[in-house]
């Protein structure tokens, strides 16, 4: 059968298509489509990098300008990970430079890149523009330099909050000065100065800087500087936002403030010295974006500069706004859409601000469009909760952390199962969850009954027996990730259900009842499962087959076991 | 509860009632193998698959794989010596920090933890900051009573916000806003504190940290142009 259209032409239409869902599904029509697909696909987003490995990426997209890698599971974040699991990222790079040298964009989550990895990239791709390192480790600013030196045409260079072993802020200095090409430069995860004057001259030859997030070392007294330099901001991230107490100070800063008419997003604001809020006050009424997770301000200052935002779409605050100020933020930010709300003193033993179960409630009764919350606090109750789901039905992401584990409703003394069985009834778009207080496995069976689109959960401290896994896997039908520690889960739940975890991402469960046994035979059933058994006391077989694994991690995969392992990974050997 | 090892989605296909020549015990529970290869239960499950790990077992130490990817190494960290002392100090001061608590938890970034515990300039690994009188890892909230003279409402802050004389004066400056020229004025201010003993010290004399440990509340004191302080050592904090 002859097509009427010829390939360019196809090609030409598929080139609208930027989901990968959709290419995927183009791909599938017909084994013609699937090859003028792939010979045109220049993104390619891989949300576990061992699922697949470079030499059947670059064999099917062989023409790729775009690379987006996730490596370590998430709850590396919070050392649940040991040192040296994985995800390195330099067999990729290695491949890639020798396969794609048009490549442009790189970024990375949660993975390790060395200085030799940036050393290759600024080697081997000529038109490299792109790099976003989101939570990554191992490399120095020693790479940084060799990324700037070599870079030309470099646009993006985003270094997320990843670990990076800072010798010293020369790096900087090795932008050449025809580099102009700056839309994105964001080094607040940094700790050491880098040279001011490198900076200021580096962002005065960057017409087109839309994005400048500096660090903790850069003095608010020299912010003025920058931000008449550079007055088409979109997204600012200040550093430290202390200086001694000036009048001429604080002028030369609200006029520099005042002259950024693009100004959308802050960030930044360590250190905060509260009598220098106010030079914000000209570009709050622009900001949609509020990032006050490192200002250690209380109220009144800080409510006073949060209500002022009335086009607040997202914010990110500590615990000191409490729930006074949350409901004024409730009263006055209408078009609020996420809210995060971190802990000021998580391992306190008392609380040390008032802020409980009361200004959520606030939040989600007057912002109708809230939509992403995740909330740290010391009590929560069912009634709270049913509250918050009926005022929110258009809940996507839920993360409520109570930050004692196994924590009661405070009001009734029961568990909290009620509560979230009505978030998951009422927002029936919910695609992220994270559980935690008291939980029975009743909780589990509410979610697997009505979390139909949930695609993420993350459970903690929770739950009586298998059962409740059991509901989840069973019934959660777009689950994707599911990361679970210390519940009572155990072999018979994960086996019964061992087709699902083909069908989804990836599973993590730490400190729960899954015997050594019961992973062999899901490793030796499940062919295009990796089963990894991350346990720091030794050989399993040391210990008898019965005994729990300290750490669970399966994910589906199409490249076989992987082969960098550390000590203390177990992997079924091949056969 | 009698379960099936679920091989395949439940839906997918006919699940037959419970035979016994198909169940084998897993844990001392019964478990019903449904389309099973037939020698699964012949299996000797530890030799034919039997774990592998690609290096040594005592400790999280990277080792070469037995079996080479690609060509590549292990991403290792081992050549750089200073790198891999630094990584070492890392997890130890994690485990230090965490050894009263429940690894992990409350889940926050360590990016984010970090700036809790160490308000000072970043990258200070300061192990100073552990606080074994609270038997958590970190000071609890400060919280002190700040009264100036001649206002008749006095304030409370949090001291743990601080690290330096100058943020806490800073700060307390703006607090009470009346007063917010009086750096104008050379030495117009005096800050003062009461101690652990019930004296009254004069702020900025001793460091910071020994400062943290014994104020119990803090007073602010207008030095008049008339010179009636003349007896007093201005505290000229700018």
């Amino acid at each position: 059968m002859a097509y009427s259209f010829p390939e360019e032409v196809l090609e030409h239409v598929f080139s609208f298509l930027s989901s990968d869902k959709d290419r995927n599904a183009v791909s599938l029509v017909c084994k013609s489509w699937y090859e003028i697909e792939r010979w045109c696909r220049r993104k390619i987003f891989i949300g576990n990098c061992y699922a697949v490995n470079p030499r059947i990426m670059i064999r099917r997209f062989p023409e790729v300008r775009s690379i987006e890698l996730k490596g370590k599971p998430h709850f590396a974040d919070f050392n649940l990970v040991p040192e040296g699991w994985g995800a390195y990222v330099y067999p990729w790079i290695l491949a890639m430079s020798k396969s794609y040298p048009l490549l442009e964009e790189i970024k990375l989550k949660r993975m390790v890149i060395t200085d030799e990895s940036l050393e290759l990239i600024a080697k081997s791709f000529k038109n490299f523009k792109v790099l976003v390192l989101s939570s990554c480790d191992g490399f120095t600013t020693d790479g940084l330099a060799a990324i700037a030196a070599n870079c030309r045409n470099l646009r993006e260079l985003d270094l997320g909050e990843s670990e990076v072993e800072d010798l010293s802020g020369h790096w900087l200095s090795h932008f050449p000065d025809s580099c102009t090409s700056l839309v994105s430069l964001n080094i607040a995860c940094l700790v050491s100065e880098v040279s001011f004057l490198a900076l200021e001259r580096l962002v005065a030859r960057s017409p087109n800087l839309r994005t400048l997030r500096i660090n903790r070392a850069v003095p608010l007294e020299k912010l003025p500087y920058l931000l008449r330099r550079t007055s088409q901001l979109v997204e600012f991230g200040t550093g430290a936002y202390s200086a001694d107490v000036r009048s001429d100070y604080f002028s030369n800063l609200t006029e520099a403030f005042s002259g950024c008419k693009q100004l959308k997003c802050l960030s930044g604001f360590w250190d905060v010295v509260p009598a220098y809020l106010p030079a914000i006050y000209p570009v709050c009424s622009r900001l949609t974006s509020l990032n006050l997770s490192y200002a250690t301000c209380q109220n009144p200052e800080l409510g006073k500069l949060i209500s002022q935002c009335h086009n607040l779409q997202r914010l990110w605050v500590l615990d000191y706004i409490e729930d006074f100020g949350l409901e004024e933020l409730a009263a006055n930010c209408k078009d609020l859409q996420e809210l995060r709300v971190f802990p000021s003193d998580p391992f306190a033993a008392e609380p040390n601000v008032t802020l409980t179960e009361q200004g959520l409630v606030a939040v989600s009764d007057g912002c109708p469009k809230l939509q992403s919350v995740l909330y740290f606090c010391r009590q929560m109750t069912n009634a709270a909760l049913f509250t918050i789901a009926r005022n929110r039905p258009n809940m996507i992401r839920f993360r409520l952390c109570i930050i004692e584990p196994r924590t009661p409703d405070y009001l009734t003394l029961g568990p909290l199962d009620a509560g979230f069985g009505a978030i998951v009834e009422n927002c029936k778009e919910l695609r992220r969850l994270s559980l935690s207080g008291l939980l029975t496995d009743r909780v589990f069976e509410y979610i697997g009954t009505h979390a139909k689109k949930l695609e993420m959960l993350s459970i903690a401290f929770a739950g009586d027996s298998d059962l409740g896994l059991h509901h989840v896997l069973s019934g959660c039908e777009s689950l994707r990730k599911l990361e679970i520690r210390d519940c009572p889960f155990g072999d018979k739940a994960l086996l019964s259900n061992a087709a699902k975890l083909e069908t989804m991402r990836s599973l993590w469960m730490s400190s729960c009842s899954i015997s050594f046994e019961a992973c062999k035979m899901l490793a030796q059933k499940m062919p295009r499962l990796n089963v990894e058994v991350i346990d720091e006391r030794g050989p399993p077989d040391t210990r008898p087959e019965s005994c729990p694994v300290e750490k669970l991690y399966i994910y589906r995969s199409v490249a076989g076991r992987r082969f960098d392992t550390p000590g203390y990974v177990w992997v079924k050997k091949q056969l | 509860m009698e379960l099936e090892l679920g091989l395949a989605l439940p839906n997918s296909h006919f699940v037959d009632p419970i035979n016994s020549s198909n169940t084998t015990i897993l844990n001392g529970n019964m478990i019903n193998i449904d389309r099973f290869d037939d020698n699964f239960s012949q299996m000797k499950m530890k030799d034919d698959y039997s774990m592998a790990s690609d290096g040594s077992n005592q400790v999280p130490i990277k080792t070469l794989p037995l079996l080479i990817c690609n060509g590549q190494p292990n991403e290792d960290e081992d050549d750089d010596d200073g790198h891999q002392k630094r990584r070492t100090f890392e997890a130890c001061y994690q485990e230090i920090k965490e050894e009263n608590g429940v690894v992990g938890w409350p889940p926050i970034k360590s990016w984010r933890k970090k700036l809790l515990l160490n308000h000072e300039g970043g990258g200070g690994w300061n192990t100073n900051n552990i606080d074994h009188r609270n038997n958590i890892g970190i000071r609890n909230s400060m919280y002190v009573k700040v009264k100036m003279e001649g206002v008749a409402i006095g304030r409370k802050i949090d001291l743990r916000l601080y690290n330096s004389y100058q943020l806490l004066t800073n700060t307390l400056l703006q607090m009470f806003p009346r007063y917010e020229n009086c750096n104008e004025n050379d030495g117009s201010f005096t800050l003062l504190y009461q101690d652990k003993e019930g004296d009254w010290m004069l702020a900025g004399d001793v460091p910071w940290e020994t400062f943290m440990e014994t104020v119990q509340r803090i007073q602010i004191l207008r030095n008049w142009k008339s010179g009636s302080r003349s007896t007093r050592k201005s505290s000229h904090i700018s």
